[in-house]
């Protein structure tokens, strides 16, 4: 049984056996054959979908359309999870490889890649593309780092509240526009055993965030935020410890969610539910939430029920009525080791041009537009005035507010995520967790790991 | 004395002149065919296993991010980890979970086998009945679960408890969740052990009067102590690196209720950017492992529990 197969020599098998092992070692290395440039003719583009619709769509209108124009070099779609797509393309990257086009959900690890290595510099293909000229001067910005234009932000998002008006004029409630009306609705609310405000993290804990934006915008205010973005003041200042403070007595009186605990086990369905049936009065998440609210309402959610949508009002004295926050919810830049930097560029150009297709993958895939300038004229006649007038609404926003997930740097981000649970189920108090994101934020800003400001 | 031996002619050889040589060669040439079809698994498993972990433990000692490269900060990380006030709430969920998991599941999976033994008809549809929830994904059996316990219409609305949603209640049934997963496994392995006891021990023991719990006792926990000890030590093992559960069901919380430390190298590998950190507490875990398999391997030779 020991022997060798004649024909094959020991030194042959030697080879064989090196080399499989030598080709094992290298595929490994190589993470597949999505290389960047490995390619070459082609670019790799990769991609998560949270549907199958959504993917057909993208397919059809993005990708097929994208290659029918430039034929020369054509985009490949490589399909990945959705939900750790960023890992695995950390990992590829961190291997040498990964796709052309290197897609994040915001501009919080692009001072890593950069000073990485894995993106190329974008100025020259601004220049050239005119892309200064075409997008959202605040969003260009977001993808600067120490100088240079690394990524463009593929989509903006902003806070808002969902209500069904029926239940609102059940009650004789109208839509509230400072903190006085909001707390008198929800209190009433309460007192009536209704939930004021759906809310919860099952499905999502950076849910979180989402609320911490909102009370750090709207009471604390914008400027005080962009103020300790930029150093200027402190997160453990008194202006914040009252905001959290003032947040906090919002859960624990069971304003949001109905109760702390059940925060922790509500879903997104059923917030819309609790939304549609009438037995919530708001709904308070971003404008991601017009592709889910859908179909929970009116024929399709089995009901007669509608929604709207109204901007967070003001919830302390001297902060303006309209703040919208401002969001980055993805960014793309182009991979260093691509071969085709240049077939790169257009297709993230192809993807911020042409505004009447962007007002299209927003009407039939939810898409978010990109932040360039959008018309009405742009969005179909056929979108629902709902979703048009609202991305019209924070477009034109005279105050705008700052987003964790944008604006702040990871550790802190993660803190104001973690720290929350804490605040909120009594573990920290407003001070210590006021502390602590200014405890983590301050090696951060001294770093310079902070993203860039709008101005 | 050495005379005669001196004097005595040589043994002929067992053998013919160069038989030895030519043996020593196929021998080694057996080993070294074998090697060279072992070489692909071999390497497969150098890439993908010995050598990250290597890099884990140099990591371990840098700032690495998880992009690019990292800075050598000696033993920062470690002396950290000793202050982190979450790395210790971790550590004693796993203290908690492991020491869950070696009671409830255990015992369940020892008397529902030592059950099954007894059974002789539909076994098979039984042990059946138990392993599929081992066989059904995660995700599965955690949608399943969240379902069950919903406090609006689920056996929370019921105990009028959120099982999943209080902090003194989390950890616990989440544990729970994962011995329902896992229970299943155990009493397949530890029947597959009992049925290999020679039954003329518990007709002896019977004629003398055992009942069936000192039979348990006496005859079947004794007869099958080498696969008791090897599942203490896999499910040790295992409660170090429990991560889907809690993941999926509570993605840690509430405000950190049930944060393992799998859930918290996770974070600070991803979240915080910290690979470096997130590497330092991956390390802690296979110390612990360790410690575990040797004091394992330690009593084996020692008690001789496999002789």
């Amino acid at each position: 049984m020991n022997n060798v197969p004649s024909g094959l020599s020991r030194r042959n098998l030697l080879k064989l056996s090196g080399g499989t092992a030598l080709a094992t070692f290298l595929a490994s290395c190589a993470g597949g054959g999505d290389a960047p440039g490995g390619n070459s003719g082609k670019i790799v583009v990769w991609s998560g979908f949270a549907s199958k619709e959504a993917e057909n769509w993208f397919r059809t209108n993005t990708l097929e359309a994208f290659n029918k124009e430039h034929p020369a070099v054509p985009a490949e779609l490589s399909v990945k999870q959705f939900d750790n797509f960023e890992q695995q393309q950390q990992t590829a990257l961190a291997a040498g490889s990964g796709p052309d086009i290197v897609a994040a959900a915001g501009p919080g690890p692009l001072r890593e890649y950069a000073a990485a290595g894995y993106l190329l510099p974008l100025d020259d293909y601004a220049k050239k593309l005119g892309w200064n000229d075409r997008i959202l001067g605040w969003a260009m910005k977001t993808g600067v780092i120490d100088g240079k234009l690394v990524a463009l932000p593929t989509n903006y998002e902003s806070m808002q509240i969902f209500y069904n008006p029926a239940t609102m004029s059940q009650h004789g409630w109208t839509f509230p526009k400072t903190r006085a009306e909001f707390e008198a609705i929800c209190r009433e609310a309460k007192a009536k055993g209704m939930i004021p405000v759906s809310a919860g993290n099952a499905d999502y804990k950076n849910a979180n965030e989402w609320h911490v934006s909102v009370f750090l915008n709207h009471i604390a205010g914008p400027d005080a935020v962009r103020q300790a973005l930029k150093g200027e003041i402190k997160f453990s200042d008194p202006v914040f410890v009252d905001a959290m403070e003032q947040a906090r007595k919002y859960f624990v009186d069971g304003w949001w969610g109905g109760a702390v605990d059940r925060y922790f086990t509500n879903t997104f369905p059923q917030q819309y539910q609790q939304l549609a049936k009438g037995e919530a009065v708001f709904n308070i998440t971003g404008t991601w939430g017009l592709g889910e609210i859908g179909p929970f309402f009116g024929k399709e959610g089995g009901n007669d029920a509608e929604w709207a949508w109204g901007a967070v009002p003001s919830l302390r004295d001297g902060v303006p009525e309209d703040v919208w926050e401002l969001a980055v919810g993805g960014t793309n830049s182009i991979n260093a080791k691509s071969k085709n930097p240049d077939a790169a560029a257009e297709w993230i150009d192809f993807n911020m041009s042409d505004p009447k297709r962007q007002g299209r993958a927003l009407a039939e895939a939810n898409e978010p537009p990109p932040p360039i300038a959008m018309t009405e004229a742009d969005f179909p006649a056929d979108l629902d005035k709902r979703v048009s007038s609202l991305f019209a609404a924070f477009s034109s926003a005279t105050h705008v507010g700052y987003t964790t997930w944008t604006f702040f740097p990871p550790k802190t981000d993660t803190y104001i995520i973690e720290g929350w649970e804490k605040l909120i189920t009594g573990k920290l108090t407003a001070q210590a967790y006021c502390q602590g994101i200014a405890d983590a934020f301050g090696p951060e800003l001294a770093a310079g790991v902070v993203p860039p400001l709008p101005d | 004395m050495t005379a005669p031996t001196a004097t005595l002619p040589k043994a002929a050889p067992a053998t013919r002149p160069g038989s030895r040589p030519r043996r020593r060669r196929v021998s080694h040439r057996t080993r070294l065919v074998a090697w060279l079809f072992m070489l692909p698994l071999v390497a497969s498993n150098v890439t993908v296993i010995l050598w990250p972990a290597v890099q884990s433990v140099y990591y371990s000692f840098t700032d690495w991010s998880g992009v690019g490269s990292g800075q050598w900060i000696g033993f920062d990380n470690y002396t950290r980890m000793l202050g982190d006030e979450e790395f210790k709430s971790a550590l004693y969920h796993n203290l908690i979970w492991t020491a869950v998991s070696l009671v409830v599941p255990m015992t369940l999976g020892l008397f529902g086998a030592y059950l099954l033994s007894r059974v002789r008809r539909y076994q098979v549809l039984f042990r059946l009945a138990y392993f599929i929830p081992y066989t059904v994904a995660t995700v599965v059996s955690a949608a399943v679960w969240q379902t069950l316990l919903s406090p609006d219409n689920g056996l929370g609305s019921v105990f009028g408890v959120n099982f999943l949603g209080d902090q003194d209640l989390a950890l616990g049934t989440v544990a729970m969740v994962n011995t329902w997963a896992f229970w299943g496994f155990l009493v397949v392995i530890f029947l597959a052990s009992m049925q290999s006891v020679n039954p003329a021990l518990y007709e002896a023991a019977a004629l003398d009067g055992a009942g069936p719990f000192r039979q348990f006792v006496s005859i079947t926990l004794p007869s099958i102590r080498p696969t008791l000890v090897f599942l203490v030590v896999q499910t040790i093992i295992w409660s170090f690196l429990a991560f889907d559960f809690v993941f999926i069901l509570t993605q840690g919380g509430p405000a950190g209720a049930t944060d393992v430390l799998s859930t918290l190298l996770y974070r600070n590998a991803f979240a915080n950017l910290e690979a470096g950190y997130a590497s330092a507490i991956g390390v802690v875990m296979a110390l612990f492992t360790a410690i575990v398999v040797i004091t394992y391997q330690v009593l084996r030779r020692v008690r001789k529990w496999e002789a």
